[in-house]
């Protein structure tokens, strides 16, 4: 199975799969992980700490999804479209509470 | 990717996987070992004196007397009691900053009957806490990198578990699953039974190491969250910890009776369960003293806080400051499991070898896999990953014997004798990874495997005849540490004789057509 799905898919796809993975991928899990936090009503500690330790299980979620997805588009317009959404978003909420 | 989706994530799996699969069992190896830590340091210096139990007020007086002579103006104090498996007293001091040099510090274990550090015994040696400590920062690298290298496997080992248990439609099916005999299928078999039955350990202790990384590669989502020219996120951290940050002052005053706050934390919290005392600026009127409690899975503990001038109780602060903090303390704890009474603590070592083992047959199963693929011819890159897999799966456990052989060989009182035990844990290695370069994959094998099984069999004897903590005198007596790490050699011995001898009895059957691993390597 490995090989033959290795052959298929050529060296361009996986090495920038390996790269959308490790860039956005990361970047994706650091701003939706804030976005998460501020999002969390309580304290803002307690939403911190859940998105920090979630923030692994998001991370892996994120690499599964980078390497699933058939289309190599998809997944570049995704991280980039998701990373855009969750910091405005987490922006939003930052000054919306500075406001208050 | 191409393919559908459970063929992406086995290519994931297999990549991920691989990639860095010989690190990742040297973490397996040395993390297990770990988990006998101070039981390998009593091993590799049986010199040195067992203490005697002493009451908690004589500990805490000893300590006491101790620190206010060698450690006066100190920033902090750490008093911690004997307890279970580490049988001393031990003291640790920080003193204030001064200019750019880094702060002095001390760490000592203590004789409770004359007050003065234990004499360090004269067979200097890195003990099980060099081996331990290898499975985080590696060894011979910087140790900053090293962590973050670390980091970064373990997240490839949790994507490649997470893609593991994916590309398992019939995981309960495939428990019950083993077709020996069978190649390439039987080390399949053997690497999802291997990983089926151990996945909850796996899962833990690989979230849980990567929940030590958080301040090494997700420090930004707190950083962030309170915006980036805010202290408020270390001082959120520091309080959830439970460390105090005290200022301070220009006056002076004694500390407080520190054996009078040691017994009150024991009425509240019952005899033994007294963790820590720490002192904070002592000697400064703004002194604090926190006692921490002992027992528990989370590595985070309960704490009282007392002034320290006046021995008054301040606060008393839950172990876990909200939800999260509490899973992520008791992820810790499950991973270092200190908590870890002798039976707990051989199923963490079992749980420990599985994993060697999965990621053993693993890396195996990748050779026999492409083996039967390529047909005969043995391109070069196949040739390497074989000759790595021979030299890291049985190769690294030599090294390990030949650590503790250097314990008992090298000369007493030699310059740098603790790094040279080291560095014959890794020439070993080398020449184990060199070695099957020169010979036909499978004889190397069994080569190495007979060698492992001599070097950890022989180890109890060897102990017989440089020291007078072998098996003669420590069953004798009745010492379950030093006995236990003797059988426990012996038994290690066994295993890879046994291995040994189904790679020779496989080599039999199937006389030299070809060296292949696929076909010959059938260990059931």
């Amino acid at each position: 199975m490995a090989t033959r799905a290795a052959r298929r898919t050529s060296g361009w796809h996986i090495t920038s799969r390996v790269v959308a993975a490790l860039v956005p991928g990361f970047v994706l899990t650091n701003t939706a992980a804030v976005f998460f936090a501020l999002l969390l009503p309580g304290d803002r500690f307690h939403g911190v700490a859940w998105a920090t330790v979630l923030s692994y299980a998001l991370y892996t979620a994120i690499i599964l999804w980078v390497f699933a997805v058939k289309r190599l588009r998809t997944v570049w317009i995704g991280l980039l479209a998701a990373i855009c959404a969750t910091a405005l978003g987490a922006w939003g909420l930052y000054l919306l509470e500075s406001a208050a | 990717m191409k393919g559908g989706f459970r063929q992406s994530m086995a290519w994931l799996h297999t990549w991920s996987g691989l990639v860095f699969c010989w690190v990742l069992y040297f973490m397996f190896v040395t993390g297990t070992l770990g988990y006998f830590d101070t039981e390998i340091d009593r091993w590799m210096q049986p010199e040195r004196a067992l203490a005697e139990p002493v009451p908690l007020d004589t500990s805490i007086g000893v300590a006491t007397r101790y620190l206010e002579r060698e450690a006066e103006g100190a920033e902090r104090w750490s008093i911690t009691p004997a307890h279970g498996r580490e049988p001393h007293l031990s003291v640790f001091f920080e003193m204030p900053k001064d200019g750019e040099e880094p702060p002095r510090r001390g760490k000592e274990r203590l004789d409770t009957a004359t007050g003065e550090p234990l004499p360090e015994p004269e067979r200097a040696t890195g003990g099980g806490q060099a081996l331990y400590r290898m499975h985080y920062v590696l060894h011979y690298l910087d140790r900053e990198v090293a962590f973050r290298v670390v980091g970064f496997i373990a997240m490839l080992m949790l994507v490649a578990i997470v893609s593991g248990v994916v590309i398992h439609k019939k995981i309960f099916k495939e428990f019950f699953t083993f077709r020996p005999r069978k190649g390439q299928r039987s080390w399949l078999d053997a690497h999802n039974l291997l990983s089926v039955a151990s996945l909850p350990f796996q899962l833990m202790i690989t979230y849980s190491g990567l929940l030590f990384a958080i301040g090494t590669w997700m420090p930004l989502i707190g950083v962030a969250s309170y915006g980036f020219d805010s202290k408020a996120p270390g001082e959120a951290i520091s309080a959830a910890l439970g460390e105090l940050s005290v200022e301070r002052s220009a006056k002076a005053a004694p500390v407080t009776d520190l054996t009078a706050i040691a017994r009150q934390a024991e009425a509240q919290w019952g005899p033994g369960r007294v963790g820590h005392l720490e002192v904070h600026l002592p000697g400064d009127a703004n002194a604090r003293v926190t006692a921490l409690r002992r027992g528990g899975v989370s590595a985070l503990k309960e704490r009282l806080v007392f002034d320290g001038t006046t021995g008054e109780l301040l606060r008393s602060d839950p172990a876990h400051a909200n939800v999260p903090v509490g899973i992520a303390g008791t992820m810790v704890g499950l991973h270092e499991a200190h908590f870890a009474a002798p039976p707990m603590r051989w199923l963490y070592a079992l749980w420990g070898l599985l994993g060697c083992a999965m990621v053993a047959t693993g890396a195996i199963y990748w050779t026999a896999k492409r083996k039967k693929k390529t047909g005969e011819a043995q391109s070069l890159g196949y040739r390497i990953v074989d000759a790595i897999n021979v030299g890291t799966i049985v190769g690294l456990p030599v090294g390990v014997a030949a650590y503790f052989w250097a314990n008992r060989l090298l000369p007493i009182g030699m310059d740098h004798r603790a790094e040279w035990e080291m560095h014959c844990l890794f020439l070993v290695w080398a020449v184990c990874l060199l070695y099957p370069v020169f010979r036909p994959p499978a004889k190397a094998w069994r080569e190495q495997a007979w060698l492992a099984a001599f070097a950890f069999g022989a180890l109890p004897i060897l102990n017989a005849l440089t020291t007078e903590a072998h098996l003669g005198n420590s069953l004798g007596r009745g010492d379950w540490v030093l006995a236990g790490f003797d059988l426990s050699a012996v038994g290690v011995g066994v295993g890879f004789a046994v291995v040994a001898l189904v790679l020779g009895r496989s080599l039999e059957a199937k006389k030299p057509r070809a060296f292949s691993l696929a076909k010959e390597a059938k260990v059931p």
